[in-house]
């Protein structure tokens, strides 16, 4: 199959579209996961600290 | 149970805001009472549809698409008043729209679900909807649109949760007298926040960097939107203008639907020094300007066609000009254009009653444009000719507008829990800047004042 067939095939192939779908919203869901993950740890090594000299 | 090393912003109208949230008032229960009701209406309408088939409402051979599109494209629109005014105006630094973020924000997050259902209810078969997953195909705009509507929907909850993060935690650490429940979806949606300034620089950055990106999901969700009218031949839909017209339509409409939320919540909880008239003048000015635009998108759109006076465009062109649809279209240009223009020009500077007014005029008219989108084009479908006799019609029936009036209850009533749950305006982001010396530990921003939590 050359690549010409193989990308009008993604498009017109009943099926890639939804792999499309799922792939999008989940690389979003997570990107989204890890910066709500990131933002909760902020500094968290402040804290430990300060604890540790109190 | 949270640490008790939770910091704070200050603010001095925190009591005002959290007001609303610690008691329910017997107008509320009423108010969700009566939303229920109408949403059960809606409940049976839809029934009837499920059991006797799309035939109970007005749609027929060739009007595939009515009242219940018109919605979807309605609610979409409504939806892009939060990632406007919180995104865009983020980027653009306008400072003034920190007090109204989250009320737009909450019309983004409440009306995008029913903008989703809409299209589940225009189904004929609802039960095939997981199709789009199994057998979709990129070529379809209906695929693109899915795609869109979701990565916009499940974007928006993200970028609204995150905005509100501080606020939760803030309600768990001070609403120690509210139900146990409710207490306990603060200590579970506030996630261990403890307001370290570190935490305040990384949301910061988080937002900023979804602001960019939300940004350009507006764009791209209403142009994909407009394009499953733009993709097809037919006569009113296929301009390249229907992306960009929809876009500044669907901008248009959330921000007059911001300044009605905004007016209500500032009355019904006493937040006159919170949501100030200021906040509403630049909102009108704005509003003017979408007026203008507005105005510009449709001379552009029917010169065009007119001086083309293709036949086909022509039909559905003087359907709306001087034929059926005539009295409905110059009613939507009188209260989309002529009337709030006046109003906001002449009469609304610092009178909030008039620019309500003015805003509901633009969101009756709104509705009423994007059913002159859909229906006329439907009715006078390219190849005219076959049309046969009695075919060209739409008339909705009660099961389209008993569904329609449950949508538009959900949305209210959706809203109404929230702000009786969650601050609806954001106290953190509202803080007052205070010298940064009673931060905990070692401060790397100074906007914020910070105090032991209760």
């Amino acid at each position: 199959m050359s690549i010409g067939e193989a990308i009008r095939a993604f498009f017109t192939s009943a099926g890639p579209g939804g792999m499309v779908v799922i792939t999008v919203i989940g690389l979003a869901a997570t990107v989204y996961f890890l910066l709500t993950r990131w933002i909760l740890r902020g500094g968290e090594q402040n804290e430990e600290e300060r604890r540790r000299f109190k | 149970m949270h640490l008790a090393t939770s910091y704070h912003p200050q603010n001095k109208h925190e009591d005002t805001i959290l007001s609303p949230l610690r008691r329910i008032t017997f107008v509320d229960r009423w108010l969700w009472a009566v939303l229920l009701g109408v949403m059960g209406l809606g409940a049976y309408a839809y029934s009837r549809q499920w059991v006797f088939g799309l035939g109970v409402t007005g749609m027929n051979r060739p009007v595939y698409w009515g009242v219940y599109i018109t919605n979807f494209v309605f609610f979409i629109g409504l939806a892009h008043s939060g990632t406007f005014i919180s995104a865009i105006l983020r980027l653009a630094g306008a400072g003034w729209r920190k007090p109204l973020t989250r009320a737009a924000e909450a019309i983004t997050l409440f009306s995008l679900p029913f903008g989703v259902a809409s299209i589940l209810i225009d189904m004929g078969r609802p039960d095939r909807v997981l199709n789009v997953i199994f057998y979709g195909r990129f070529q379809s705009p209906l695929l693109w649109d899915f795609t869109a509507v979701s990565l916009y929907l499940f974007s928006s909850v993200v970028f609204f949760y995150l905005s509100l993060l501080p606020d939760i935690a803030l309600c768990r650490d001070r609403l120690t007298e509210a139900p146990l429940w409710q207490q306990r979806v603060y200590g579970f949606l506030a996630f261990g926040w403890q307001g370290r300034p570190e935490q305040f620089h990384r949301l910061e950055r988080v937002l900023d960097g979804m602001a960019i990106f939300m940004t350009m999901l507006v764009v791209t969700v209403h142009t994909v939107v407009s394009w499953v009218f733009g993709m097809t031949v037919q006569p009113g839909w296929h301009t390249a203008l229907i992306g960009p017209f929809f876009l500044l339509g669907a901008i248009f409409s959330g921000t007059a639907a911001v300044v009605i939320a905004l007016a209500i919540l500032r009355r019904v909880y006493h937040m006159q020094e919170v949501l100030t008239v200021s906040l509403f003048n630049s909102l009108r000015k704005l509003l003017i300007v979408f007026t203008l635009g507005w105005l510009y998108m449709m001379v552009a759109e029917h010169l065009t066609q007119f001086y083309g006076s293709l036949p086909d465009e022509m039909e559905v062109f003087w359907q709306k000009f001087t034929g059926a649809f005539a009295p409905l279209f110059w009613l939507m240009f009188l209260i989309v254009f002529v009337l709030p223009l006046i109003i906001f020009v002449f009469l609304g500077k610092n009178r909030i009653g008039w620019m309500v007014a003015a805003s509901v005029l633009i969101n009756v008219g709104m509705w009423l444009e994007r059913f002159l989108v859909i229906v006329p084009t439907e009715t006078r479908p390219r190849l005219v000719s076959t049309l046969m006799a009695g075919m060209g019609n739409y008339q909705p029936t009660w099961v389209e507008g008993a569904i329609t009036a449950s949508l538009f209850a959900g949305m209210v009533l959706l809203y109404a829990v929230f702000t009786r749950l969650f601050p609806v305006v954001p106290i953190w982001e509202t803080a007052e800047a205070v010298e940064a010396e009673t931060l905990p530990a070692r401060p790397r921003r100074s906007l914020f004042g910070m105090r032991r939590s209760r």
